[in-house]
Parts: C-alpha cells; sequence; structure tokens
C-alpha cells in the first residue's frame, strides 16, 4: 500500500516537474538565441487576411534582424480601444500598439504623456513623402492632447481605407446602366434599380455603427470638404449648415423610397454584407475594408467606386483615413526597434505584400499590382486619385468622443421615421457645444 | 468530570462566551480569508467606483473633483432616464414571468410525482441558465430575425400578420430582449421552486386532499406558503439580473434602434470605455448599485414578515 503510494507520487511528481524543466530549457534556449523581444500589439482581429499579412511581416522583420523576436498581440478593434488606456498607464506595455484615432483613444494618451511623438522617426525615414499631409494628420494631436489633426505625430498607419460604393457588375449591366459618374447619375440608379424590383442599397444596421459611413457618404457629396474637416478638427464649427440638413433628408429619403433591404434596422453585418456578395442588391455603400471579403465571393463581379461628385468634374472627396495608427508607447522598452518596425510595415516592400493579398497599403503602390478589373485595382486608383486632388475627409464622429454613439442613435431615429433632418442635425450641435465647452 | 461539574462549566460558558485570556478578536480570524477576498474583489472596488463617481477623470490623466455634478448630470439626462424606465420594464419580462411560470411549472411537478422522465424535462427546462449567455443572444438574435424561426412559427400558426423585424421595431425590440430574460430566468426559478415542494411536509397535502382540496385550492393553501423563503430568493435574484441586464442587449441590440433599449449597465459601459468619462460611469453605476441594494433590500424585508 506504501509503496503503490510512493510510485504513484512519483508518477505525478515527475509529470508535473519534467514538462516545467523541459519548459524552462526552452525559454532559456530562446533567450539565448534572441537578445531582444519585439512585442507588437495590434486592434484586427477578426480581419484574420489583415492579421496574417502583419504576421508575415513580422516574420520578414526578423529575418532583416537577426536576435529579435516578435511576440505579436492580436486583439479585437473592442478590446483594444476599451482596455488601451488602462494598459499603457500600467508598467507593462507593447513596444509597438494601434491606437484609434480621435479624442478618446489616441487624445487622452498623448495628454496622459504615454505615446512617444515620433516626427524625429518621421523625418529621418521620410514618412512624410509616403502619405499625403491630409491622411498623416490624423495621427497628429498637439502635445496637451487638446486639439486634433495638428501638432506632432503620434501614429502612422500602414493600411489605408476609404469609405465609397462597391457596385455588382452584372446586375448594373442587366439593368442598362453604366458605372455613374455624377450623383444625379447614381441617384437614377437607384430609382431604376428599385423600380425593377431589385433591392438598390444593400443595408443593415442592427450592429448600430453602419448608417453613419452610410450617410457620411451623402455627407461627402453635399457638403464642402472644408466645412467637413473644420468641423472635426476646428473647435467652433457648427453642424446645422443647409449642406449638413440637406444630406441627412437624402438619406432619409432613401429609406421613404425604400432604396434599402427590407427590415435593415433588424439586420446583421452577416445578413446585409453577405446579402450583397451573393448578389442580392445592386450596390452596397461602406468601406474599403470589405474588400477582401467581398471579393473572394464575387471575384471580377464587384466593382469600387467613389462618391460620385455633385456635378462632373468637381473633385472626389470621400471619407478615407488609414487603418488604426502605429505608435510607440512613452514607457516601451525598445523604441527604436520600434519606429524600425513602424517604418517597414509602412514602407514600400510592406506594401506590395498588402496588395498582393486584397489589402491597401497607405504607401504609393501602382493598381496594376493588384490586377485588372479588380475591386482592390479600382480602389487603388481611387486612393491615388484622392492622394492627387487631397480628398481625403476625416470621420465625422472623431470630433467628440460621444459623436459616434450619438449620431449613430440618432441616424437610427430619422431612417424609423422618429425624428427629423433638422433635429438630427441639432442634436449633433448639442453633443458638439458640450464637448467644447468642456474642453 | 462529574456532571455537576459539567454543568457548571456549561452555565460559566453560556455567560462567558470565552475561555478567560482567550483574545477577544479570535472570531474574526476564522472570518478573515473569506473576509480578504470578499474585501479585495467585492468591497474595495465598489468603494472606488463610489469615490471615482466623485471626480471628473479620463481614465489616464489626473482627476479633478466634480463633487455631486455627475449625479446632476445624471438627473438631468433624459437617455440615462429613459434607460431606468427600460430596466423597469425588463423587470417584468426577467422577473415576473419568469417568476410565475417557475410556481406554475413547481406545482405541475409536485403533483406529477412518478411521471416517467421526469428529471429529463427538469433538466431540459433548466438547460438555459446553463448556457452562456452571449451565446443565447447571438442565436436569438438570428431567431427574432425578419423571417427568423420566430417568424416562420407565426405564419405556420396563421399569425402572419404579427411577423416583424422585433429587433428592429421602436417598440418591439424591448419586449424581444426581455423574452429571452423570461427564458433564460424561469428555468432557475423552477428549480428553486422545486427544491421548495420538496421540503414541504406530505402530510399537509394529505391533509388538503382530505379536506377535498383540489389542485388549485392545494397550490395556494399548501405549496405557495411553504414557498416563501424561495420566492424571495428568485425574486431577489431575477430583480438584480433585471436591473443590471448588460450582456443581452449589447449582443443583441447595442441598445438600438435609437436609444429605445438602452438600459443603465450599457450606459455605463460606453461612458467608461468609449467617451473615456471615467467619473460619469462611475455615478451611473453606483446608483444603479444603490437602486438594486434598496430593491433587494425591501424585498427581503417584505418576504421575511409574517414567517418570523
Amino acid at each position: 500500500m506504501r509503496s503503490k503510494t510512493l510510485i504513484v507520487g512519483v508518477i505525478a511528481l515527475a509529470g508535473f516537474v519534467l514538462p516545467l524543466g523541459a519548459l524552462a530549457a526552452r525559454t532559456s534556449s530562446t533567450t539565448h538565441r534572441a537578445s531582444t523581444t519585439l512585442v507588437v500589439q495590434d486592434g484586427e482581429s477578426g480581419s484574420n487576411e489583415r492579421v496574417n499579412t502583419y504576421k508575415l511581416l513580422d516574420q520578414a522583420f526578423e529575418k532583416a534582424h537577426p536576435g529579435v523576436k516578435i511576440q505579436h498581440v492580436s486583439k479585437t478593434f473592442d478590446q483594444l480601444t476599451s482596455t488601451l488606456n488602462l494598459q499603457l498607464s500600467g508598467s507593462s506595455v507593447p513596444d509597438v500598439t494601434q491606437v484609434n484615432q480621435g479624442f478618446s483613444s489616441m487624445g487622452v494618451l498623448v495628454k496622459g504623456h504615454l505615446l512617444l511623438p515620433l516626427d524625429a522617426y518621421a523625418k529621418r525615414d521620410g514618412w512624410a513623402k509616403r502619405q499625403p499631409a491630409s491622411l498623416l494628420a490624423m495621427g497628429r494631436f498637439t502635445a496637451d492632447g487638446k486639439s486634433f489633426g495638428k501638432g506632432n505625430l503620434y501614429g502612422i498607419s500602414a493600411t489605408g481605407d476609404i469609405a465609397g460604393i462597391f457596385y455588382n457588375k452584372s446586375m448594373l449591366k442587366s439593368l442598362g446602366l453604366s458605372v455613374p459618374r455624377t450623383w444625379g447619375q447614381f441617384q437614377k440608379a437607384l430609382a431604376k434599380a428599385k423600380a425593377a424590383g431589385k433591392t438598390p442599397i444593400a443595408f443593415g444596421d442592427l450592429d448600430k455603427s453602419p448608417a453613419i459611413h452610410d450617410w457620411q457618404l451623402v455627407q461627402n457629396v453635399y457638403a464642402p470638404k472644408a466645412v467637413q474637416t473644420s468641423f472635426v478638427y476646428g473647435r467652433a464649427a457648427k453642424f446645422s449648415t443647409p449642406a449638413n440638413v440637406a444630406s441627412l433628408s437624402t438619406f432619409q429619403t432613401w429609406e421613404k423610397n425604400g432604396y434599402f433591404t427590407d427590415n435593415f434596422l433588424a439586420l446583421g453585418y452577416d445578413d446585409w454584407v453577405n446579402g450583397f456578395a451573393k448578389g442580392d442588391a445592386l450596390f452596397i455603400i461602406t468601406g474599403s475594408w470589405f474588400n477582401t471579403q467581398l471579393q473572394q465571393t464575387m471575384h471580377k463581379n464587384v466593382g469600387f467606386m467613389l462618391p460620385p461628385p455633385l456635378n462632373a468634374g468637381r473633385p472626389y472627396v470621400t471619407t478615407g483615413s488609414g487603418g488604426l495608427p502605429w505608435a510607440i508607447p512613452t514607457k516601451a522598452k525598445n523604441p527604436d526597434l520600434a519606429a524600425q518596425y513602424i517604418d517597414f510595415i509602412t514602407g514600400k516592400k510592406a506594401a506590395t505584400l498588402f496588395v498582393k493579398r486584397q489589402d491597401i497599403p497607405m504607401y504609393p503602390v501602382a493598381a496594376s499590382v493588384a490586377g485588372k478589373g479588380t475591386s482592390t485595382g479600382d480602389i487603388m486608383t481611387a486612393f491615388a486619385q484622392l492622394k492627387k486632388s487631397d480628398g481625403f475627409v476625416p470621420y465625422v464622429d472623431w470630433a467628440t468622443p460621444t459623436l459616434y454613439n450619438t449620431l449613430n442613435a440618432q441616424l437610427q431615429n430619422l431612417l424609423g421615421n422618429k425624428t427629423t433632418a433638422q433635429k438630427v442635425a441639432s442634436s449633433v450641435d448639442g453633443d458638439y457645444q458640450k464637448f467644447v465647452g468642456k474642453h | 468530570m462529574s456532571q455537576e461539574a459539567e454543568q457548571h462549566a456549561l452555565r460559566s460558558r453560556r455567560s462567558h462566551p470565552r475561555s478567560p485570556g482567550e483574545p477577544r478578536l479570535v472570531p474574526y480570524l476564522y472570518l478573515l480569508p473569506a473576509l480578504g477576498l470578499y474585501a479585495v474583489f467585492a468591497l474595495a472596488p465598489l468603494g472606488h467606483a463610489a469615490w471615482l463617481s466623485f471626480f471628473n477623470w479620463d481614465g489616464v490623466t489626473p482627476a479633478t473633483w466634480a463633487g455631486f455634478g455627475n449625479y446632476r448630470a445624471i438627473l438631468s439626462d433624459p437617455q440615462i432616464r429613459s434607460a431606468f424606465v427600460h430596466s423597469f420594464v425588463l423587470v417584468i419580462f426577467y422577473c415576473v414571468i419568469p417568476v410565475l411560470v417557475g410556481l406554475l411549472l413547481a406545482g405541475i411537478f409536485s403533483r406529477a410525482g412518478s411521471v416517467r422522465g421526469l428529471s429529463g424535462f427538469r433538466t431540459v427546462l433548466f438547460l438555459p441558465q446553463v448556457i452562456p449567455t452571449v451565446a443565447l443572444a447571438v442565436t436569438w438574435r438570428w431567431i427574432f430575425g425578419p423571417d427568423g424561426p420566430f417568424d416562420q412559427i407565426l405564419r405556420a400558426v396563421g399569425l402572419g400578420s404579427l411577423a416583424r423585424a422585433w429587433l428592429g421595431d421602436f417598440t418591439l425590440a424591448l419586449p424581444a430582449v426581455g423574452v429571452v430574460g423570461s427564458w433564460v430566468m424561469y428555468g432557475l426559478c423552477m428549480v428553486l421552486f422545486i427544491a421548495g415542494v420538496q421540503k414541504i411536509p406530505q402530510s399537509l397535502y394529505d391533509a388538503a386532499r382530505v379536506d377535498g382540496a383540489g389542485p388549485v385550492r392545494e397550490f395556494f393553501a399548501v405549496t405557495l406558503p411553504g414557498l416563501r423563503n424561495e420566492l424571495v430568493v428568485a425574486v431577489v435574484l431575477t430583480l438584480i439580473s433585471a436591473l443590471r441586464s448588460f450582456d443581452l442587449v449589447y449582443v443583441m441590440t447595442k441598445g438600438g434602434p435609437g436609444t429605445s433599449t438602452d438600459v443603465p449597465a450599457l450606459e455605463v459601459y460606453t461612458r467608461a470605455f468609449e467617451f473615456g468619462e471615467v467619473g460619469s460611469a462611475a455615478a451611473v453605476a453606483t446608483t444603479l448599485a444603490l437602486l438594486i441594494f434598496a430593491v433587494a433590500f425591501l424585498v427581503t424585508r417584505l418576504g421575511s414578515r409574517g414567517t418570523t
């Protein structure tokens, strides 16, 4: 009996101690080989293709820097934004992390001196040549964290996202339409699709988020770029302008005309985005972030266009920004190496890899790399066009920390015909004044 | 020890609860481990949250004193007020309906003593309690979807005119979320009540039957009074989950359409993690906690009256 217990004990002990010893041996051997561990944190978990691209880039970076081992932590956007402020306030921080643009994330971190200004690195490595000033501005804050869009550079994006309109090529053809070049042509196409019994715009807002992008595309068309930009970066702007109200009422009219997918207030992403991919609707208004997903199902049957301007000849303007910008926490252990990493993932070599994997890099790459007749190619062309006209507008909800929430709720009320365009505009002004007053 | 000495010892123990020389605080030593954990993981965060509610704080930079400013702002905010109203609507679905259904089922099971597969039924009815709420919410989002199973059933039984996009409806989204809450909570109530019923002496039932009581009379005369304590527990637990409900709403509607399903806990989350208004979030959370304490206290007081 005794000896039996002893044997069991020995086995249990061996089972516990041996793996532990092996583990210790393994860690010690890795620490010997790699002298530095670079902790990289992204907030794009869920966009599997993009995260995989980053992991391929990690490997390439490790190869180019012998002795460096990258520990890649992938979080969802929600996880990142809800925990980053606490994480960077603590003592254990990543060397490189993505930080959401705007006051409640990057602004607060700058105010708390938790992010390093990247201007010296940007100057040394020539980042200004890679991206237009209007896009770099989205990673800028004054050192007190109070003014957005100017001051020091705290983050730079590797990938780019623009809002626009995807269209179903074969459906467009079957309706006898060509790709709309002006806003009038686009509105006619919507009416024609509806008359033919098709759904003009695939849309769903159960997630209480897509509406803001769909409406802002309309705003891009109606309101001058300067007005939109100064509302976000400025401090004394008014939202209730005739152009903004017109964009809101057009959006409501679309609902009244039945241009959206039926029961859109009860449809989640899976329903409306996949619905468009399956050929349920003529257009879908969203960001290039859905490109990879649509491309995978629709192949060359999907095209991408910028919001067509009110009149032919006017410059193209759209909501666009880099993806989540990459930044270096003040407490990072290896800031210089971190800057080299950021330089690498925003550079040319990385850009080529992004395009080959149907993603849109910020670094200028010829559209032809993406392949002819693909929506990725369309997006690359649009990107180049916008860079030329400097037509990027920041997301409207960056204006205040609460606007995303306020506006998404108000837009649902608008589309449910519970309120009017004028009242939505006033409530945006209310939200804005509250923030400016406090700031 | 002689009998006399024993009695003396007993008597002296009664008048002196501790032996001479025993330190007064020793009993607290036994409480310490549990109390320590409770203090670190429940009381301290609670106190900290209450403390934070008196500041303006973005979560990163130094906080500034706000006094009762955050509370005044809550009182004057119509959206917060409607969020609290919504949570009281949810009380009907999380608390009242599950308790009634649980009582009914317990009443049935207490009579159906030897039905074959009874424990199987009980397990199935309790199952919603065991499944993670987020998984439930995702499933019910689909069930309530346009042309989802719920609408299909309505059409199949000839009620097609009632079919709609439930979660996109400004007036019906909240009840739709509530129905899921009822479905989750009634299993808990049922299990509590069934356990309570088994504790009621069989003689009471026999007496009731001899007196000629039918099933309904028997339920009201024997089962219901016997379940008083369980009833209090069930009501308190379900009330708390109604008032603090977050996960179902967050996954199913995010408070939409508009703000028609907004609840206080969702406001706490958005204020703290999206707006960076930690003080204001803490104020909503503290108000909610006080409300829950008050309601729970009231229920337990009402429940214990008359039993002692």
